[in-house]
């Protein structure tokens, strides 16, 4: 009998073992539905700054000798990976708070979303350049107007988008989903990428939703295409999610923007 | 068939290798494609996070870009892969000067596992980080011994001794999971995938 246990556990173990070398990671909406992020990213940050018509410079890497550049292995990974993070937001606007606070949690930094997009960070570790969106908490107070995105609700971000660029074509819709009403708000746009002086433009559109009742976002879906705007039909990929909660409190050390050990701030774009 | 598969693997890695090199960025972006996902799941095995995983196989690309000329096909690409992987996870490691994967259920990225297989996960994550190497690259990645004896810069015979140690562990440990876990479906009912 015990024998006969023995025997099971092995199949057991074997066909657990095969499960396991026979899974990939799942992409995109269904790893994003598995939970929240242990580890809070930037990433839905700098797509919402790109959002609001702030060409961000992903990759500031110089041209190397090859043909096929680091931005174009670079561009793939991107496309090939789905982003999901959670952003938290403190203090909505009904609370009569005037300086609303959200950020993103980071591998490096953290995000103070009051900056969102207005500036970026290099950072090298002497072998490669990165640019990330970063800020500093004492930037906020310069960019008021940012301001409004994160303690604002969906029509304030049309017209904070409408006001930065009048072309941009950015819808407001109301709409049913499951049985309760949303709005939903369309951004096309462009976001860039610069590798030596070759800078390209890729189309990307960003939906931000929000509960109808409060008008809050609760969610950002962020699309890039395929390949540059080189004339090519256009074929929009979801590569982020984001998720906005509002927790009632913020941790102490939101604003501890220090970097990893070794790594140093080569330039700041405000 | 196995080997088989492995050759026409290769072959067609050299044909996009070859590609690259020569401009192709297509062909760059296909060897993206066909090896980024075995190179994140061994990312999320070595690092136990999602968040570091992507970073650590996104920096695994970058660099086996500006490495690439120097490739010399004494390997497959995937094992070449594997390998600046885990010289940057040990990068990864130097930086954190500690190894802390947590391996949390449910957030790494993979659905519809079973049980079993969930149970199996949560134990490879607590072998010692020697064991778990050699076990994930042989039996997980499914590299030969003497690729991950190459990987991990050991003896073969140390490759297959901590395989089989790793198994042996893995095998003790599930087998009184396994128990209380069938206790516990013969009370509560059956089980559901996760």
């Amino acid at each position: 009998m015990k024998r006969q246990g023995l025997e099971e556990n092995v199949n057991r173990f074997d066909r657990a073992l095969k499960e396991l070398k026979g899974e990939r990671p799942t992409h995109g909406m269904e790893r994003a539905d598995l939970g929240g992020a242990k580890n809070q990213r930037p990433w839905i940050l700098a797509g919402a700054g790109i959002a609001i018509g702030v060409v961000v410079v992903l990759a500031s890497i110089p041209a190397k000798s090859n043909a096929v550049g680091l931005g174009q292995v670079q561009d793939a990974i991107e496309k090939t990976r789905v982003r999901h993070t959670t952003m938290y937001q403190v203090g909505p606007p009904e609370d009569g708070k005037k300086t609303t606070e959200s950020w993103g949690q980071g591998k490096w930094t953290r995000i103070d979303i009051n900056s969102l997009g207005y500036h970026t960070w290099c950072i090298s570790d002497t072998e490669t350049r990165w640019t990330f969106n970063s800020a500093g908490k004492s930037l906020v107070t310069t960019k008021e107007e940012v301001r409004e995105i994160a303690a604002g609700t969906i029509p304030s971000l049309l017209d904070l988008i409408r006001k930065q660029d009048p072309t941009r074509k950015v819808e407001l819709a109301e709409k049913t989903r499951n049985g309760k009403r949303i709005l939903e708000l369309t951004d096309n746009g462009f976001f860039a990428t610069q590798e030596g002086k070759e800078v390209k433009r890729y189309p990307q559109k960003t939906v931000w939703i929000a509960n109808a009742d409060d008008k809050l976002p609760r969610e950002i879906y962020h699309y890039q295409a395929k390949h540059s705007d080189d004339g090519r039909k256009v074929e929009l990929k979801l590569i982020a999610r984001g998720v906005i909660e509002y927790p009632p409190s913020l941790p102490k050390d939101l604003f501890d923007h220090s970097l990893p050990k070794g790594w140093k701030a080569i330039s700041k774009q405000f | 068939m196995a080997l088989e598969r492995r050759g026409s693997e290769t072959l067609i890695d050299r044909l996009l290798v070859s590609r690259t090199l020569a401009g192709d960025g297509h062909a760059a972006d296909r060897l993206v494609r066909r090896h980024y996902p075995r190179i994140l799941k061994f990312a999320q095995y070595l690092t136990g996070s999602r968040a570091d995983a992507e970073d650590l196989a996104q920096q695994t690309f970058l660099k086996a870009k500006e490495a690439l000329p120097r490739f010399r096909h004494d390997c497959s690409f995937s094992t070449w892969l594997h390998r600046i992987a885990y010289r940057e996870f040990t990068h990864y490691l130097r930086d954190r000067k500690e190894r802390t994967g947590e391996f949390p259920e449910g957030s790494m990225g993979f659905s519809g596992r079973s049980e079993d297989a969930v149970v199996l996960y949560a134990a490879i994550a607590e072998l010692p980080a020697e064991l778990r190497d050699a076990f994930v690259l042989r039996e997980i990645q499914d590299l030969s011994v003497r690729e991950v004896a190459v990987l991990l810069e050991i003896p073969e015979g140390t490759v297959k001794s901590r395989n089989h140690t790793a198994r042996e562990r893995l095998k003790e440990r599930l087998a009184g999971t396994w128990e209380a876990m069938d206790e516990a479906a013969r009370i509560g009912g059956k089980r559901e995938p996760i």
